[in-house]
């Protein structure tokens, strides 16, 4: 084969006469060993030239031994290894988590912070009155009379003249003169008819009430949700509503 | 990352970007790692299996016929799959077989030729740098075509003749190197070298 090196180096030179050409393909084409030399050196002068597929090989060798070093000062571990522990500290903290939760529902039940009789004893204060004095029709002196009882801790002297009377303002005393004389449970279904209607000025000061009704019956879980509502609302009582069931 | 389509990781693999390089070994390699640690081999493995697969897809890419019509990952996949069984059959280890209904049946062929010409590619390569640098340099300049003249220039040789001679001295030397080795006669046809 070495008798043809000249020639084929003359062959990719394209020096070449016509006639030395077609005798060289002819030969080319009998002489399999020759033809399978020409490839050979034309596939080497090609890879040769093609810097470019080593450029890439070694950018792929620096990706991945970066990626590699990036991992190692992370962790020694195999990356396998290494998500399965990760796994297990997620799995160890999750668990950590839920027994903090549990622990601390269990504390709470137990060993709450404030008993609802003393939340009810904190936050309950009677409602501040408004006395207006009007022009005067029977009722209305009659209604005035019955704030002033109140105010003045007479509740059954209040309650008297509060059932009697129809006016939303006596209804909502009327729920909280019934606090005070310990039925609690009336005041509940007053407050609640209050809430209900909607459309009057005592709405927030029944749902602030009825929460601490349920406190003072000792259903927290109501009082909870009723505080929680509370607490996302706007009224005025909402900070209180907060503290409340941040001690509940 | 951005997805970006198999016609722009093409495009990146083609200019070398080492950026789109990056972000197809993210999102990637893993799979091929999977693979390969699953079926008998290790983490190095993987590695050039996967770096294998690279250089099959950018071969092909110079191809302007060439197209992608699955997703990138999916076709990087098949090949290195196929790279991978192939290793595991030369050393009798073929626990993987080919599925009758194969999507990738098609390209076997194909990436077979590639595989072995990027392996030939590199041994070229590797007997090229053990070399003189002087040689490395004529043979350089010969295939790529400058003239016999300039490289006499270049080289500061004496006279065309001797840059001729120089560089058919080099050639000679590398293809001999080249022979000598096994895995050439592995990828050739043996009876005719």
């Amino acid at each position: 084969m070495k008798n043809y090196f000249k020639s084929i180096d003359k062959y990719f030179e394209g020096e070449m006469s016509e006639n030395e050409l077609i005798e060289f393909e002819k030969k080319m084409k009998s002489n399999k060993k020759l033809k399978a030399e020409v490839e050979f050196q034309k596939e080497l002068q090609d890879s040769l030239n093609d810097k470019q597929i080593f450029d890439l090989k070694n950018n792929l060798e620096k990706i991945h031994n970066e990626a590699k070093n990036a991992q190692n000062s992370e962790t020694n571990q195999e990356p396998v290894v290494r998500e399965l522990f990760i796994k297990k500290i997620q799995l160890a903290a999750a668990v950590i988590i839920i027994m903090i939760i549990a622990s601390s529902v269990f504390y709470f039940m137990n060993n709450r912070t404030m008993s609802n009789e003393t939340l009810y004893g904190i936050y309950y204060e009677p409602a501040k009155t408004m006395l207006v004095v009007r022009s005067g029709n029977n009722d209305e002196v009659n209604l005035m009379q019955a704030l002033q009882k109140y105010n003045h801790n007479d509740y059954d002297g209040a309650i008297e003249v509060f059932e009697k009377d129809n006016s939303k303002m006596a209804k909502f005393f009327l729920a909280l003169s019934y606090m005070e004389t310990n039925r609690v449970l009336d005041a509940v279904n007053l407050l609640k008819a209050i809430i209900e209607e909607n459309d009057n000025l005592f709405v927030d000061q029944a749902e602030w009430y009825l929460g601490l009704c349920y406190l003072k019956l000792n259903e927290t879980e109501k009082a909870i949700i009723q505080f929680s509502k509370i607490s996302q609302s706007n009224s005025i009582y909402k900070i209180k509503s907060e503290e409340i069931l941040k001690n509940i | 990352m951005t997805k970006k389509s198999a016609d722009e990781l093409l495009n990146g693999i083609r200019r070398n970007d080492k950026e789109t390089l990056e972000s197809i070994y993210k999102d990637c390699f893993p799979v091929i790692r999977y693979l390969v640690v699953v079926n008998n081999g290790n983490e190095h493995d993987a590695k050039d299996i996967y770096q294998e697969g690279i250089l099959i897809i950018y071969q092909k890419s110079k191809n302007d016929d060439f197209k992608i019509t699955c997703a990138f990952k999916t076709y990087l996949y098949s090949v290195c799959r196929l790279l991978w069984l192939k290793h595991l059959d030369e050393i009798k280890q073929n626990k993987l077989t080919l599925i009758e209904d194969d999507p990738f049946k098609d390209y076997y062929e194909n990436i077979q030729l590639d595989y072995e010409k990027n392996e030939r590619y590199q041994l070229y390569r590797k007997y090229f740098l053990t070399l003189s640098i002087d040689c490395q340099r004529v043979l350089e300049l010969y295939f790529s075509k400058v003239s016999l003249k300039t490289i006499s220039k270049i080289m500061g040789y004496k006279s065309d003749k001797y840059a001729k001679k120089r560089k058919h001295q080099c050639k000679i030397s590398l293809i001999k190197k080249i022979k000598r080795d096994s895995k050439f006669k592995e990828l050739n046809n043996e009876e005719l070298f």
